[in-house]
């Protein structure tokens, strides 16, 4: 009888070679005009999927059931975990999660190969996306092979990392990360396809459109989810520490954001086309740095996945792909050189340009960042690290800039901007930017940052309601038509605008958040004796017992704290430490109560012994710390509705429906 | 063909010094804390009674300095690596009380309970309590990462090392031979 080892590890062989075959088909099949040949290299694309599925349900089935003859079961698993721990640590450690990735770029291959259209560039394009798929799908076949045979079954092993088998969100984060790198992966494709058939126009990002905005909507969600998750689990109260994993799941966000910006400039104004294979090829470079430091113990990082063999495979790859694509843009530069020239600086795409040199700029700076302890211990062998204050100095003026063009440029037209409509808008959104400032001054808001921040979200709230408004009035003049159901209609028949106004949105409410819960956060450190209460901020927290609950795989101490504001009760909740069967270390996991204003973050310090009469507890005060979580949800939002099908195409096929009916 | 050269010269640069980060052969990422060689944050805690009649009712540690040297240990009643390196670092002070100050911090813990534990290990070096209004603040300003945590100081007040965890007497030795060179 086959076991499941044995079945994983040869649906990735297979899958290996059906990868390399349909490379070669593809390849011999755009040399030799050979539409056979081209056809059976798309639906091998769909074989190859077929067998990673198999090894990705082999895998799965082999965790269900507990089958400790694979190495990567017997490690990361245990027999007591919950089934959905069981099932996400599929990604919960380094040969998993890179079977999961070639799983998922599998699947968008297939995809690819079913749905794209049939240009001149789809051929490239397979064969650009199979060639990545034949590394990752050969990487998971050979040097981190998830299923590594053992040959004592009996081993039983620690089981799950603590901090991952802690929260859900640990089941959600790294997938949308893998959709979104994956994602970003199909317009570096069709680029490249774009630069070898020397068609490097804008065919290759109208194809991509969507691909391009739903590997970027996953990319955000999961940065934000990635937050939420170092918030509610590693108990410090905050969400990002530049750490270098963070730093490298951050940059090609930026780069992709400055794409997706770019690509606007170029359909409508047929410029930035260098600039636009530029970013996408550094998005894509950067998705394949990002995995080879985090998966190499390159870079010190609290929560790297360490040293793997696998480190020297990613940067072959990283080097072979920048050496590809660069020297590619390099030889066709030629052909991608702009033709038309920046009328003014004061226009549609003078603003996204600035834009996007910023988003550059922060990408640059990131980088440097990221990487100067290496150059440092390169030059000197001295070992540094470079902390939060560097990043943040870097960092934030560059986030006012593009806070501030961000409510200017979509209000300018492309081309040129007539002087008095400009500085009508300019009045306008300064007025708002001032409004807002001397409320927020009023308030009591003294610090130099949030007082320029607060500002410029009243700036750009005023820069939404004159898009809006600058439709609707006009419209509302004409038709007299009401002007709710003039918005619903403009909200419908432009989803990708509105849809972009949305994802605005949720970047003002991301900056207020982030500026709220940086500048304003209490820390404190007590001890409440059971019975009794102390007064944080306002509230009282009253401890009432200690418990302690025995669930399978795990043991959970706590105390029971009760927290009134003005003598009314709010809330209760139960700060804990788990400790994990199998596990050494123990895991305080805080309780959190989300308020609209602020949050109360909760945290057990040291330890709580069954005859304690007292628990030492950390609070945190986030003000608006929420208002990332929801500032993510609304950009995922946004980014959905500008995806959801065309509502003009809709609205009129409607109507010639009822004028035909009529 | 010149405009290639620079674009391989760059990513050749990139790839080299990714090499090196992954074939170095020290790889042990032991990053030095950033608070190394800087003063440590100064502190004024109420001692323990048996203490008083030598320290006064409160220590401040700036005071102290450019005198001697001072390691500072945080420890708690309920911490039990706390308990395994107590008897060492009463014994090293008895052996160097006269080069080094030795300070005990008492974290996030109730002052019965810490008096229990002084008697227990018969502590003989200076205790304080972080306890003031209820708050244990001072280990959130020296920034923690658990309990015992050990500071060693320069007379100066510049923090030489920091060991989070249990202590050895080797570590503790090598550390106050560098305090007292």
């Amino acid at each position: 009888m086959i076991s499941l080892g044995q079945l994983g590890s040869s649906s990735l062989l297979l899958a290996l070679a059906l990868a390399i075959y349909a490379v070669i088909a593809g390849i011999l099949g755009i040399t030799r005009r050979d539409a056979r040949l081209l056809t059976s290299a798309r639906y091998t694309a769909i074989a190859v999927f077929l067998a990673m599925t198999a090894a990705l349900a082999a895998m799965e089935t082999a965790l269900l059931l507990d089958d400790f003859s694979i190495e990567y079961v017997a490690r990361h698993s245990s027999t007591v975990a919950p089934i959905w721990v069981k099932v996400v640590m599929l990604w919960g450690s380094l040969e998993g999660s890179i079977l999961l990735w070639a799983w998922l770029l599998t699947g968008y291959t297939a995809l690819l190969a079913l749905t794209a259209p049939n240009t001149m560039l789809r051929p490239w394009a397979l064969v650009i996306m199979q060639l990545v798929q034949i590394f990752f799908v050969g990487v998971s076949a050979s040097i981190a092979n998830p299923f590594k045979f053992v040959p004592d079954a009996q081993y039983i092993g620690p089981g799950p990392n603590p901090l991952l088998q802690n929260h859900w969100m640990m089941a959600v984060h790294p997938v949308l990360m893998y959709l979104g790198f994956v994602g970003l992966t199909v317009p570096f494709a069709f680029a490249m396809a774009a630069l070898i058939t020397r068609r490097p126009g804008t065919e290759w990002m109208t194809q991509t459109r969507t691909w391009t905005m739903t590997g970027w909507g996953f990319l955000t969600a999961a940065i934000i989810a990635g937050g939420w998750w170092s918030y509610e689990v590693l108990g410090w109260g905050g969400y990002w520490a530049w750490d270098p994993v963070e730093n490298v799941s951050f940059m090609p966000w930026l780069t992709a954001t400055a794409f997706i910006h770019g690509v606007q400039v170029q359909e409508r104004r047929r410029m930035l086309k260098s600039w636009n294979l530029l970013l996408i090829i550094l998005t894509f470079s950067l998705s394949i740095l990002g995995t080879f430091l985090t998966r190499s113990g390159v870079l010190s990082s609290v929560h790297a996945f360490g040293d793997g063999p696998v480190g020297i495979f990613f940067l072959g790859f990283f080097i072979l792909v920048m050496l590809f694509s660069f020297g590619l843009l390099a030889l066709r530069w030629d052909q991608v050189r702009d033709q038309a020239e920046l009328d003014d600086v004061v226009s549609r795409e003078g603003s996204f340009l600035a834009g996007n040199i910023l988003f550059l700029a922060m990408t640059f700076a990131i980088l440097l960042g990221t990487i100067f302890p290496l150059i440092v211990e390169a030059l000197t062998n001295e070992k540094v690290t470079v902390g939060a204050p560097f990043f943040n100095q870097m960092t934030l003026p560059i986030w006012m800039l593009i806070f501030a063009l961000m409510g200017i440029g979509p209000l300018l037209p492309w081309r040129k901007a007539e002087t008095q409509t400009l500085k009508n808008n300019l009045l306008w959104l300064i007025c708002g930017g001032l409004i807002a400032a001397i409320l927020a001054f009023i308030f009591g808001i003294r610090k130099v940052y949030p007082l320029i921040t607060l500002g410029l979200a009243g700036y750009n709230l005023v820069s939404l309601g004159l898009l809006v408004t600058g439709v609707i009035v006009p419209r509302a003049r004409i038709t007299k038509k009401n002007v709710a159901v003039l918005f619903k209609q403009y909200a419908f028949e432009n989803k990708r605008r509105f849809g972009s106004m949305i994802v605005h949105f949720g970047v003002i409410v991301i900056a207020l958040g982030v500026v709220g819960s940086g500048a304003y956060r209490v820390d404190e450190q007590f001890r409440i004796d059971f019975g009794q209460s102390y007064t944080f901020q306002g509230y009282e927290l009253k401890a009432i017992d200690k418990f302690m609950e025995q669930t399978p795989g795990k043991v959970s101490a706590g105390a029971i704290i009760e927290m009134y504001k003005n003598g009314k009760l709010i809330t209760t909740k139960r700060p804990r430490i788990n400790v994990f069967t199998g596990q050494q270390m123990s895991v305080p996991t805080p309780a959190v109560i989300y308020l609209p204003w602020h949050d109360v973050y909760l945290n057990i310090v040291g330890t709580l012994s069954p005859d304690q009469n007292y628990v030492s507890l950390r609070a945190i005060q986030s003000p608006l710390v929420t208002w990332i979580w929801l500032g993510g949800l609304i950009m995922a939002l946004g980014t959905a509705y500008a995806l959801s099908p065309n509502g003009r195409k809709v609205q009129e096929n409607r109507e010639i429906r009822e004028g035909a009916n009529g | 063909m010149k405009r290639v050269i620079p674009v391989i010269t760059i990513i050749l640069i990139l790839g080299g010094l990714f090499t090196f980060g992954l074939f170095r052969t020290d790889k042990n990422r032991d990053i030095p804390s950033a608070t190394l060689n800087k003063t440590v944050r100064d502190f004024e805690l109420p001692v323990f009674e048996r203490y008083q009649a030598e320290f006064g009712p409160n220590f401040k540690l700036s005071e102290n300095f450019n005198q001697k040297p001072i390691v500072i240990n945080f420890w708690a009643s309920w911490c039990g690596p706390c308990r395994n390196e107590m008897p060492l670092l009463q014994n090293m002070y008895t052996r160097y009380k006269d080069q080094i100050l030795f300070v005990g911090i008492q974290e996030s813990d109730t002052k019965e309970a810490g008096n229990d534990f002084l008697d227990e290990y018969s502590v003989t070096y200076l205790n304080v309590m972080d306890n003031i209004g209820g708050r244990s603040q001072i280990g959130i300003d020296y920034a923690l990462f658990g309990l015992p945590e050990t500071f060693f100081v320069r007379s100066d007040g510049t923090l030489l090392y920091k060991h989070p965890g249990e202590v050895t007497a080797e570590l503790l030795e090598q550390k106050i031979a560098e305090l007292l060179q």
